[in-house]
């Protein structure tokens, strides 16, 4: 097999999956089918290289992050470019999913960017903890930490979520 | 409390995703390709540059210059690498400094010379503040404010710190009260403490609040509003940061206006609020030449009344933006959202009286900050346009037409004409800034543009 071949044979396999864990990790659904479709380009600019991946999924996955990272470095402008007219902005939000599905997604959005990551790499794209941990370039205790820490505040938040009104916060300048 | 269902909810959303035909991946790769090999050229002619001037330059051996973020082979974090290199880890670690990430979250200044940048070397680093004393030529590091999570893991919102420029020398910042820098102080409600530097930075102490209202602020001082402390309901009020004694005190006498927010001024003299009036609820100017002492009004009699008040929460201004800056000429835009028509009269009187400024262009529209931005900016919701009124009082705001944006101009009270300030990059939304008498101050990504007229600008060095 060939590497285009290889790459489109991972884009039939991997795509919907992949798209779903950066959902989950950006929050926003066409940034996350834009950021994988991202990773695929890549992968498919150098054919070669892809050949000589062992984890294709993974690879694409470490690819699509670090896309979705240095997009976000540029997010401070991002939201002046929005109303230049220069850039459409979506509301992130996929209205296909339920409720409840999507309450998950604004839970997830309220832990901290490696908390998510964390959560991301082993309930999503189903790591174990050990995998998660390499990965991440952190203990396995450090992982166990953060996903037990991360599975009660999502706890908490989705529960809140369906009964009390959330306290709104005021802000003023 | 049961726990979420990963795998449902992957299921649910792979079974709602579109994935386009793998013929668009091609045609991005081919994009991706242009972009190297251009990169690549671009690259082997700094390196003629760099040789003939004697300069050196690093290269991958397997090409040109890569440029940060594109992925070059498995595991890569999109920087370049060399034979002998540890092999990177997947993703690269989060706190690591990186030039193309590197971004001024917020800057200030007091005057032409004293400048201020709060400057971010990757989206999870920490905060340096950086000082300049001589107009953005040199910089030195103050201190730097950590990005690391509260003992409970969680993270401490992103609009907690701020900075606000009382003076050349006079800085308040607010922060979060678990920052590893400070002491442990007596935080607000949010978890936020206040603290005072009078010497550039170098030296800093808890600003404290105490509950004596003041007259108004001092020579040394200003005035700051309520982000420092709301009222039980959340209503707003101003208070007066006094350097000397390192606290921050309400006024006294209050604007009387409903609803009210701070404009920024650069003279502490000189406070500008606007809100709406008590009686005719119709949108207002209130303005203070003493410090806050005392306040004249100006009512805009045939704008909207304010939307009625809702006790439970404060009603929102989200149509006028006010901009001065000799605290004589001033300027104000109405915005309705609905026909996104637009309103901008002029004072030179110091926002006594207004009258209608000409208009746009045909076929021009405003631009106006998003409501999130404006909030994380500047505390409270609404939307914002974004215009400054020159040194020769003329007014100058940014519009947007066939979703190309570009300044328009407007002198006298005349109609509005696209002008083009020398020096300035193309605009992105930021709004400029009068910082002192004669003093402009415009920040666009990691670079900030100082003027004295806000015609002509010139760019500071990087903090």
């Amino acid at each position: 097999m060939d590497g285009v071949a290889a790459v489109e044979q991972a884009y039939q396999a991997y795509y919907r999956r992949l798209v779903g864990q950066l959902y989950a990790l950006t929050g926003d659904l066409p940034e996350a089918q834009d950021v994988v479709h991202e990773a695929y380009a890549r992968a498919l600019a150098r054919p070669g290289h892809f050949l000589e991946v062992r984890d294709a999924e993974s690879w694409l996955r470490t690819v699509a992050m670090n896309v979705a990272r240095s997009r976000f470095r540029r997010r401070w402008v991002f939201d002046r470019l929005v109303k230049t007219g220069r850039v459409e902005r979506s509301d992130g939000t996929a209205p296909e999913l339920s409720p409840d599905r999507i309450a998950l997604v604004t839970a997830l959005r309220t832990l901290p960017r490696k908390a998510r990551e964390t959560v991301v790499l082993h309930h999503l794209a189903d790591l174990p903890v050990e995998q998660v941990a390499t990965t991440l370039g952190v203990s396995v205790g450090t992982v166990k930490s953060r996903l037990s820490r991360a599975r009660t505040a999502l706890a908490r938040h989705l529960a809140d979520d369906q009964g009390a009104s959330r306290r709104e916060e005021v802000g003023h300048a | 409390m049961p726990e979420p269902d990963f795998h449902r909810w992957r299921d649910d959303v792979a079974g709602i995703v579109s994935q386009p035909g793998f013929a668009t991946v091609e045609q991005r790769a081919r994009r991706i390709r242009t972009r190297q090999r251009a990169a690549a050229a671009a690259g082997a002619l700094a390196v003629v540059v760099l040789l003939v001037s004697g300069g050196t330059a690093v290269l991958n051996l397997s090409g040109g210059p890569t440029p940060v973020g594109v992925g070059t082979s498995p595991g890569a974090s999109g920087r370049d690498t060399r034979p002998g290199d540890p092999a990177p880890s997947p993703i690269p670690p989060w706190q690591d400094p990186d030039p193309a990430a590197r971004y001024i979250q917020a800057a200030g200044a007091s005057g032409p010379d004293h400048l201020y940048a709060l400057v971010r070397d990757c989206p999870d680093c920490g905060q340096r503040l950086m000082a300049s004393e001589d107009g953005g030529r040199t910089w030195q590091p103050r201190r730097t404010f950590a990005a690391g999570p509260r003992p409970n893991g969680t993270y401490p919102p992103s609009d907690m710190l701020l900075m606000t420029v009382v003076g050349p020398r006079t800085v308040v910042v607010r922060l979060p009260a678990d920052d590893a820098a400070t002491p442990s102080p007596v935080a607000d409600e949010r978890g936020a403490i206040w603290q005072l530097t009078v010497d550039g930075g170098r030296t800093w102490k808890n600003l404290a609040r105490v509950d004596t209202a003041v007259p108004g602020a001092p020579d040394d001082g200003k005035i700051v509003d309520c982000l420092i402390g709301t009222e039980p309901g959340g209503a707003c009020r101003l208070f007066a940061v006094l350097p000397a004694t390192g606290q921050v005190a309400p006024l006294a006498n209050q604007p009387p206006l409903l609803e009210y927010h701070l404009l920024p001024t650069w003279d502490g003299k000189a406070v500008w609020v606007q809100g709406y009036d008590p009686a005719s609820h119709r949108p207002a100017v209130a303005v203070s030449r003493d410090g806050g002492r005392s306040w004249t009004t100006g009512i805009f009699d045939t704008e909207a009344q304010m939307p009625k008040i809702d006790a439970a929460k404060p009603a929102q201004l989200e149509q006028l933006s006010v901009v001065t800056a000799d605290a004589r000429t001033a300027y104000a835009v109405f915005f309705t959202h609905g026909t996104r028509s637009s309103r901008v009269y002029r004072s030179t009187d110091g926002g006594r009286t207004w009258a209608r400024n000409g208009a746009l262009p045909p076929g021009w529209d405003l631009v106006v900050q998003h409501r999130d931005t404006y909030k994380a900016l500047y505390g409270h919701t609404g939307v914002s346009s974004i215009s400054f009124v020159t040194g020769d009082g003329a007014h100058v705001l940014l519009g947007t037409r066939d979703g190309k944006a570009g300044y328009l101009g407007s002198r006298s009270g005349g109609a509005y004409t696209p002008v083009k300030p020398a020096g300035l990059p193309d605009p992105d939304g930021a709004q400029p800034e009068v910082v002192g008498d004669r003093a402009y101050l415009y920040q666009d990504g990691d670079r900030l543009y100082l003027s004295a007229d806000g015609l002509r600008w010139r760019p500071a060095s990087r903090p």
